[in-house]
Order: C-alpha cells, then structure tokens, then sequence
C-alpha cells in the first residue's frame, strides 16, 4: 500500500515541490482568506491530478510485440522490430520505448520516441544491430513510458516480451577434410545412422515442399492422402570425427578470447562435416562430465557451439580417457584446446584405439598475460617435442592468426 | 592543491547542463511569465516599472535565446549584484511597513523575474521561469479583490500548458536524441483539449476545498503608519456630509453616494435610495454587522449623540488595545479594505478588541464607537479584533435573569425620551405582558415589529407635529430600518430596558472566489442594542426579513466552497425569484402528500415522493435524450449497432435448436449466409469442398452423388448473389429459404439413416 502511494514519487523531485507548494498554497490561503488563492490551489493540484491520471491513460491499452530473426551468424547485422498496438479509441501521445539489444558490443540502451499512435492502430519501431558475440541471449524487458501532456508523473511500464536470440559462431570455410578413417558405422553398440540424402536406400515419404522437383513424388501415397508426398531416401556417410572442445579457459576480452576462436575452429570443422556428409561428434565439458552431440544437422550444430560457455574445469587424464571412449575404432579426433597443460601420455587410449588425434592449441598468452606466461611457452615447447615423436600433429594458433590458414595447415599434417 | 581546484571546475564545467534549443518552449515559457507579471502589475499603479519589467523580460528571454550556446560568467556576476540591489530594496520597503508586505513582495518577485530571464541557457532555468511565474500569479491573487484577475488566470492557465507541453516534448527528445516534426495544428487542438480538462478538474476541487476559519497567523495587515499623535479633535467628519455637526438645526440633502446615518445627527425623516458602489472590501472570519455610530438621545424626530468629547488611546506600534467592557465569546477577525473615500469612523464588529491602524492614536467614545483623526481614504487598510457575544438564544435568556443593574447615570442616557404617547407605552407593555424577563420583552417586541409591519423605502416623510415611533405604529404602519430600530429602542426604554440605536453596515455580500465580503453603499443599515446584565449589549434586528439576533444567530458555515458559491449565486438571484422557487417547491411537496394520501400510501415523507418523482422525471429526460442521440450521426451509430446486437440475442441464443441463424440484413448477404450454411451442413455427411473446387465443380460433385437438385439450384443462387450485379430481391431470397428449408430436411433424413 505505502508503496503504491509513495511509488509515483520516487526520483519525482518536481512533483514532490508542487504538492508541498500546493499544500503551503492551501495554508496561506486559509490563512489570509484570499478566495483566488484556493482556486490557484485547486487548479495547481487539477493539473497534479490530470498529470497522474493522463499518464497512466496512455500507456494503458498499448500491447507490445517484438520480431526478429532468433537465429544470426555473429557479425551480422539483425532487424528488430517492435509493434506497439493501441488497443484504445484514443490517440496516444509521446510514447518513449527502452529497448536494450543483449548482444552488441556497447550494452547501452536504446530509447525511441513514437510522437502518437492513434486510436486501434499500430505503430513499429524497427532498428538494425550488430550481432557481436556468439552466444544464446534473451531480450532484456521493454520499457515503456509516458507522462504526456504535461510531463507530471511519468509513468512506466516494464513488458516482459520473452525472445531467445541465438547467435552463431562465424568460422572460416574450409574446402577439404582429408579422410583418413575408413569407418562407416560405428563398432559399438550404437545404431546406425541415417539421414536423408541421394542415396538409394529408402528412408521413407514426406510432405511435399513447395519448390521440389516431381521426380520423388509417391503417386500412391499421393492419391491415398489426397496431398503430395514424396519419397526420402538415405545419405551415405563415410568419414567420422570427434572434435573436442577445451571450454576450460576463456582468456581475452570481446571476440578475440580464446574460446571464442576454440568454438570458431570448432565451427568450421562441423561445417565441413555436414557438408561432407562425414559422422561427426561434437564433445566439450560440462562441471564434471563430458557431454556429447553426436552428428547434429547444421543448425543443431550451430546452436549447441552458441551455447558453450567456460566452466574452469581443467582437464586431465580422466577426460582423455573419456574422449577415447567416445571416439570410434580408427577414426579421427581433433583436440581444440586452450592451454598446453596437456600430458602426452594421456593420449595411450586414443593411441590403442588407432584414433588419429590433432591438436590445435589456441595460445592463451596472446589473448591476455597472465602470470604463468613463460611456464606456458616452455610447456608447449615441451609438448610439440613430445608429441612429435609419437607422430601426433600440434600446431599452436595465436591471436590474430588466420583461423582458416592454420585449420588447413593443421589438418594437412 | 592547485590540481585539485582545477579539477574541481573542471568537474563543474562538465556538469554544465545542455542548452535548450526549443523555440516553441521558450516562447510559450515567455508568455507564461509575461502574464504573471502583467497580472501582478495590474493590481497597483505601477507605470514606470511596467514598462520596464515587461521590456526588461522580452529583452532577457531574446539576450538568453541568443547566448544559450556561451558562457556568459559576466553576465551571471551583473544579476547577481542586481539581485543584491533588490533584495535591499525589498527589507528597506518592508521596514517602512511590516504589516502589509504585499507590495515590497510583488516588487522583488517582478525584479527578480526579470533579472532572472536574463540567464536562461537550458530547460530547467525555462522551469524555473515557469514557477516564478507561477508565484507571481498566486501574489497578483493575493492582492486582487476583483474579478477581472480570473481572466488573467485563464490566460495563465493556457501559457503554461503550452510551456510543460513543450518542455516535456523536449525532455523526451533529448532522451531519444531525436528531433520531432510536430505540427503546430495538432499540438494546438491537444493543448486546447488538456486546458479545458485541467479547468473542469481545477473546477471540481476548488468545490470542494475546505474552507477551515482562517486569520490566525499575527500581526494583521495595516496600511502605512502616519504618526499623529494628538491630531484631530474626535469628532465624526463625514466628507459628503461637510456639516455634519450642525445637522440638527441645519437640513441637508440627501447624497445617495454615502449614508447619511454616519453622521452626529440621524434624522429619521431623511429619504432616498442609497447607490450599489462598493465601499468596503473586508475579509473576516465570520459575517458581522460592522458597528459605525452608536446613538444614545432621541428627541422625537432623530437621534444623536451625548458624548461629544471622545477619549483617545494611542499605541507606538499596533496593535491598539482596547478593554473590553463586557465578556465576549466569539473572536472575530476582519481586515478592511476602503475603496472609496469615507468619513473617519473606524467600522467594526462590537466589542473591538485590538485594532490595527494607519495612525497610532484614535477616538473612542462611551458606547465603544470608534473614530479616526483623519478621514480614511481609498486603498486605506486596517484590522480588528473584536469579540462579539455569539451565543445561543437560550444562554443569553438564562442569563439575562437577572434584572438590569446599571449605573444610574449611565442608565440615565439609555432610557432618556421625549414625552410619548401613552398609546406607544401601552402598546409597549401588551406586547409584552406574557414575558417576565428583560431579554423575553426584548425579543417579543422585536418579533412584533417584524411580523406586523411590512419593509418599505418608499414612505412619505413623516409630518412634523407628530412623533415618530407614534405616527410609524398607528398610522404609516410601514418603513425601513431606522424606522424599526428606533421604534424597538423607544418601546423598550419605555419599559425601563437600557437600548441605544446603531447605524453601520452589515456584512455585505460573500463573494467565495475573491474571497472579500463586498460592502455596498446600500447595504448601510440600523439597529438596537440593548443591555443586560450579566451579558452586556445584545445586539437586536427588528427589520423585517433579518435575524433578530444578528451576532449570535450566525449559523455554522459548511467547510465546502460548493456551499458558499451556492449561497453567493442565492444572494445574485432577486429575491422574488427564490421566493418563487421556494413557493413552487412547497407547493409540490403538498401536491405530492396529496396524491400520496390519495393512494394510502402512509407514512411516506414527502421529500422521498418528491425526490422519487424527479427521478422518474430525469430518467425521462435521459431517455428522451437518448433517442436524440440515436438520431445523430455519429453516437446513433454506435448506439444502433449495440441495439441490433441485443436485438439478436435471442436469435443467438436458439442457435441450439437448430434454427437458421439470419441476420438482418440485406437479401444478398443472406442469400450468402445461406449457401456457407448449405456446405457447412454438408460436411457432417461427408460431403467437404475442397478449397480449389469452384462452387459449381463441387455442385456437380455433390449433387450427382446425392441426387439433391437443391444443392445445384442453390448454388446458381449464390453465384448470381455473389459475383453478379442483378438485382437480387425478397421473392428470391424466399425461394433460397424455400430451398434451404427442403435440403435441411433431407440431410437430417440422411443423418438419420447413418449416411447411407
């Protein structure tokens, strides 16, 4: 209750001075019986009141929506748009929307000013922004506000308009991933996998989508569903990959961290492998745990690398050994990792399993210095020794390096 | 250190605030200030400082406009010696006279306004403009006691809603960090329509504001003190009466610009129509008859006074202090307002208690008159104190039980006459052989006057042979009110009950916006004190169509405005009107209990029938006005349409019977209603057109497999209905209805049968 009294007032230090003049006003005029004073009174506190009650009119009867496109590659630029319908007979006048755009690079917000929605219309306010990061963000809420026409007692509404906006990791495109597994399915237990494609086993009928040649369509199937239906057959997979991915660090600032270009390297290899119809399993770290998504489509792919965020786990030797688990019989794993705190003997189970493993280590000291700087050089120096005698490929990527370059480079080894 | 200084005006200069670049704004916040100063400078004769404060703003506002943008250092230092300059100005003012600030106030607030409009870089020194202006209004309404100041308010109101208009406009679009293109036509019809509003909303709550008693706060207003010790000689000098001092022995014509009862002679033979000019403004806490000359000795023809050598009393500061003769229970505080010249008697309601005034030594006689050693001038101001007996009639009876006691001298001057005649004693004591005590007498005598002789300005002079309280009983047996205040002091002090004669005004009328109590010349009047012991002097009003007891018979004032304006627009109506009115109500109640009575309908107050039948009454008038609005374009619209929905109603509601659901409309559009409900009722046996299906490909579908020409028929129907633009009439709607009729029954049929 107090709060509702009091709450118009806060931060309304104008507001506040005109009721204690309208009260000083009332007093003198009592006082001195001058009968114009209590009619300036009255009006001073008519206008208080119209103030407070004009305010609310306007922003009442006004519903919100906000449209964008929830799925961008970083770097691209979205399109907001934001419909505010006036639901009432009566023009609204002066509307003030806050919009703050979750993921640009300033975080600042937005203010737009509609002069008048006039009575059961709509109005959109649409901007462009800068995807900056990759990552899943929601859309703080929309403020409204009003106090027109004279500008006492503003008030606002805060609309929770939910909006998840995912914004992809914008890797370089590879050309090529040269095959070196031979392995088709896999030799656990798993089944296997089918997705659609060229080949000739039959996958099975679907709906028939605007734009599809009629080559594939089921006439049979057609004639008894009284709709088009067309015929799904499988795609031939031929290579497998792990990529693991080392979310342990996140070292830098903005876009140019260490993660950042660990889930761009990681994006570009999953890329490839869609478009090569090659197997493929995505790995990272979870608090205490591995956690795996095995050959995702495209977009699942793209979502699942948006929604990767550090966890300061490090890794160890138990980790290795749950990557060899994961990674088939003679197929390939690629380690992306942060750090070269790495021990080469942690890589025994991949080696008994014949998994070719490359490791592209993201050299945290050119993001950022830290303390452990020259420790770090001196390990990597160790470890590219070390591994160089088991014929495992490393290569070291620096900040600014050229991603494709290096990927290439890397898997050429 | 030095660092620190700098940064700290480095610091400073950042928080500079950003100019306001906003035309509109500064000109509406202009023309808000102008008419609080125009306002302001109305009230009093200022002509030099008018010109100068109104060029000296217009100048200011157009200097800021244009230095907005600089820092203008060297202009902030010259206001702020200016401003120096008037506050000084201002104490040195306000010293000559402590007791009415008013003016040094609206002095520095018009300079201060002024210089102030010089330094107006950014919107919150506009805003600070705009409530300056606003003080200024509330201290023009301060010194205004007319009417013309609401037209300035009105203009006022109209400024400043354009002003915060704009200045919210412009605080919004600074925080959008846009620029808007708004139309000059739309903003003027929004600030047009929010004006209106705020007046009705300012309306409303000014009728109901409380009006609690106010004038407590000390000392009271006074004009400026003219120190006179020992001038003036204490008589009553009457500025249109020059020789008044002689009245007795030398006549005079009547003046109707002033009273002639103000004088040291009243001669109850004296005839004519006093004016309407206003005379006194007065602001009190109470209405009160303002006491003016009190007269003691009647000689048959009039009355004077015997105490020719007043005493004085002198104060070196006000207040005047003055002892008060006998208890008073009611504190009554009046500030005075003389607007045209008067003669020097100091008005106030009886007894005077302290008394603010111009000159620090007056005259008082012994019945507590007041003079001034000089006449009182227009735009004289001066306050009272006084405490009247108001109390209520059955407390002044207990307590006037006792017999009068008065000094024999001073009961000497207040039960002298003439010789009268025996037929004014005898009627004097059969008016009052039922009562016993002195104040019953008094009373009944009053009443007597009032209820058996009629009020009329227009009477022939009375002859000179004749006494006056005996020629007005028992032959013109009609006059006005020196008439009937005599007569009651005559009979009474023929019953041996002390009574004097007083003239003065009464309160005039309470005008609720101004807030003054207008005093006109012809609300100058008369009336009787008498004495009792234990009281004092009561006040009595034996003319008719007033109280009786005027002091104690004020009735507590309702704390509402919304009464004091109906009671302001009652004094406006001529009396016969209201009398009518009051006449025709009365005679509606009894029509009402009439008819009540006539239909046994017991024990019914007739104010509940009355207020019954005006309701019947207004609920006729809405209706009847209701069905005029339906007849209008636009409401009857609106109105038309929510009464078809309810007409259909009852349409909708029988929908579940199975019943077609037709809408009234025209023969067309049913036609259509009619082949959508054909498909929609085909559906439930299986018969659905597909969406690419033409109305006819799914005619020849349908009715080749069920064999119902009427499926075909109807749908040529429709096509012609719909696509077509002959004429489609009621003959062929009722062959549609014929036919959907028929195929109704056949689908139910075939529902029946389980779609074989």
């Amino acid at each position: 209750m107090l709060n509702f009294i009091f709450s118009p007032l806060k931060r309304r230090s104008d507001e506040i001075v005109l009721l204690g003049i309208a009260c000083f006003l009332f007093i003198v005029a009592t006082n001195t019986q001058t009968g114009w004073l209590f009619l300036v009174d009255a009006i001073l506190v008519g206008t208080l009141l119209l103030g407070f009650i004009s305010s609310r009119l306007q922003i009442r009867g006004l519903k919100v929506e906000r449209t964008f496109r929830d799925r961008v590659y970083e770097g691209e630029n979205l399109k907001v748009e934001i419909l505010l319908q006036n639901t009432h007979r009566w023009q609204k006048h002066l509307i003030t929307v806050e919009e703050k755009f979750p993921a640009s690079e300033k975080n600042e917000s937005k203010t737009f000013l509609l002069e008048k929605i006039e009575g059961n219309k709509t109005r959109t306010i649409s901007y462009e922004e800068e995807c900056f990061k990759r990552g899943i963000y929601s859309f703080p809420p929309l403020k409204l506000e009003a106090g027109a026409p004279l500008g006492f007692f503003p008030f606002g509404k805060t609309l929770k308009k939910d909006g998840e906006l995912i914004i992809f990791p914008s890797g370089p495109s590879i050309e090529n991933l040269p095959a070196r597994s031979t392995s088709l399915y896999t030799a656990s237990q798993n089944r296997p996998y089918s997705t659609p494609g060229q080949s000739h086993d039959f996958l099975g009928i679907r709906d028939y989508q605007p734009g599809e040649g009629t080559r594939y369509i089921h006439w049979k199937a057609t004639a008894k569903l009284g709709k088009l239906m067309v015929k799904e057959f499988k795609k031939l997979s031929s290579r497998e990959l792990t990529i693991f991915i080392d979310n342990s660090l996140d070292i830098g600032k903005g876009r140019e961290t260490s993660l950042e270009y660990v889930v761009k390297a990681a994006a570009s290899l999953s890329n490839l492998s869609v478009q090569q119809n090659n197997y493929f399993k995505l790995i990272t770290l979870d608090t205490d745990k591995i956690i795996t998504l095995a050959n995702p489509g495209h977009l699942h792919c793209m979502e699942w690398l948006a929604g990767i965020t550090p966890t300061r786990t490090k890794i160890t030797a138990e980790t290795i050994a749950s990557l060899a688990r994961e990674a088939n019989y003679k197929t390939r794993l690629i380690l992306l990792l942060s750090s070269p705190w790495l021990d080469p003997s942690w890589l025994q189970p991949l080696n008994d399993k014949r998994v070719s493993v490359k490791i592209f280590i993201f050299d945290s000291d050119s993001f950022e210095e830290h303390e452990e700087q020259a420790l770090a050089a001196k390990r990597f120096d160790y470890l590219e020794e070390r591994l160089k005698k088991e014929n495992t490929a490393l290569l070291r990527i620096k900040k600014g390096d050229n991603l494709k370059k290096a990927l290439v480079e890397g898997l050429s080894l | 250190m030095s660092n620190k200084i700098i940064e700290a005006f480095a610091r400073l200069r950042k928080k500079r605030l950003s100019p306001e670049h906003s035309i509109p704004l500064r000109i509406a916040t202009l023309l808000t200030v102008l008419c609080g100063i125009i306002a302001t400078l109305s009230q009093e004769e200022w002509p030099g400082l008018s010109i100068l404060v109104i060029a000296g703003t217009i100048a200011g506002f157009f200097v800021s406009w244009i230095r907005r943008e600089k820092n203008n250092w060297w202009i902030k230092l010259i206001l702020a010696i200016l401003m120096c300059w008037a506050f000084i100005d201002f104490m040195s003012n306000l010293l000559k006279n402590v007791y009415d600030p008013r003016i040094p106030l609206s002095y520095l607030l018009l300079w201060l306004q002024t210089l102030h409009s010089f330094d107006l870089p950014a919107r919150r020194d506009l805003n600070y403009s705009l409530w300056t202006a606003f003080i200024l209004m509330c201290v023009a309404g301060s010194l205004s006691s007319n009417m013309t100041y609401g037209v300035f308010l009105i203009f006022f109101i109209l400024c400043s809603t354009f002003a915060l208009f704009y200045n919210y406009l412009s605080a919004v679009e600074a925080k959008a960090r846009v620029a808007l293109n708004v139309s000059w036509r739309s903003v003027t019809g929004t600030i047009l329509k929010t004006a209106a509003i705020l007046l009705i909303i300012g309306g409303i709550v000014y009728l109901f504001i409380p009006r609690f008693h106010g004038l407590k706060i000390r000392p009271l207003p006074v004009s400026l003190q003219l120190r006179l010790f020992g001038m003036g000689d204490g008589q009553i000098k009457n500025p249109y009466y020059p020789y008044s001092n002689q009245l007795i022995t030398r006549a005079f014509d009547f003046n109707s610009d002033a009273y002639y009862g103000l004088t040291s002679y009243l001669d109850l033979n004296m005839r004519g129509k006093l004016n309407r000019n206003v005379v006194i403004k007065m602001r009190s806490t109470e209405p009160a008859y303002l006491r003016g000359v009190v007269f003691d000795y009647y000689n048959g023809a009039g009355w004077q006074i015997t105490d020719t050598k007043p005493q004085s009393i002198s104060s070196e500061n006000p207040p005047i202090s003055l002892n008060l003769a006998y208890p008073g229970f009611n504190e009554v505080v009046q500030i005075f307002y003389i607007e045209r010249e008067m003669p020097n008697i100091i008005f106030a309601a009886y007894q005077p208690s302290q008394l603010y005034f111009p000159t620090n030594t007056i005259y008082y006689d012994r019945n507590m008159g007041l003079l001034s050693p000089v006449p009182l001038d227009k735009g004289t101001i001066y306050s009272i104190i006084s405490f009247t007996s108001n109390m209520p009639d059955y407390k002044i009876r207990k307590l006037a039980m006792k017999k009068n006691i008065l000094p024999w001298n001073e009961a000497s001057h207040y039960l002298q006459l003439p010789p009268i005649s025996e037929k004014v004693r005898k009627l004097a004591l059969d008016i009052t052989k039922n009562y016993d005590n002195d104040y019953t007498k008094a009373m009944a005598v009053c009443l007597y006057l009032q209820n058996h002789y009629p009020y009329d300005l227009d009477v022939p002079p009375f002859p000179k042979n004749m006494e006056t309280t005996e020629y007005f009983l028992f032959e013109q047996k009609r006059g006005y009110c020196e008439h009937f205040a005599s007569t009651m002091a005559v009979l009474l002090r023929t019953l041996g009950i002390p009574s004097r004669l007083i003239t003065g005004f009464t309160s005039g009328v309470y005008n609720p916006i101004t807030g003054y109590y207008e005093i006109r010349n012809s609300d100058a009047h008369a009336w009787v004190e008498v004495f009792f012991s234990g009281v004092g002097w009561i006040s009595f009003d034996p003319t008719p169509g007033w109280n009786s007891l005027p002091y104690a018979g004020n009735e507590e004032q309702s704390p509402w405005m919304i009464s004091a304006i109906i009671n302001y627009i009652k004094e406006k109506i001529p009396p016969e009107i209201t009398e009518s009115l009051k006449k025709g109500w009365q005679a509606f109640i009894k029509y009402l209990r009439t008819f009540a009575a006539r239909f046994e309908i017991l024990d019914l107050n007739g104010k509940i029938i009355a207020l019954s039948a005006i309701f019947l009454a207004l609920f006729s008038i809405t209706v009847f006005i209701f069905y005029l609005l339906l007849r209008t374009k636009r409401y009857g619209l609106r109105i038309a349409e929510f009464v078809r929905k309810l007409q259909n109603l009852p349409i909708k509601l029988s929908n579940g019977f199975g019943k077609p659901q037709l809408k009234a409309a025209g023969p067309r559009f049913l036609i259509w209603q009619i082949y959508y409900k054909m498909l929609k009722d085909l559906v439930t046996i299986g018969f659905n057109k597909l969406p690419a299906q033409t109305p006819k490909e799914f005619a020849d579908s349908a009715a080749l497999k069920l064999g119902w020409e009427e499926i075909y028929i109807l749908t040529g129907q429709f096509e012609e209905a719909r696509y077509s633009c002959h004429k489609i009439d009621e003959t062929r709607l009722n062959e549609s209805r014929e036919l959907w009729k028929n195929l109704n029954e056949k689908i139910k049929m075939k529902k029946k049968n389980g779609n074989k």
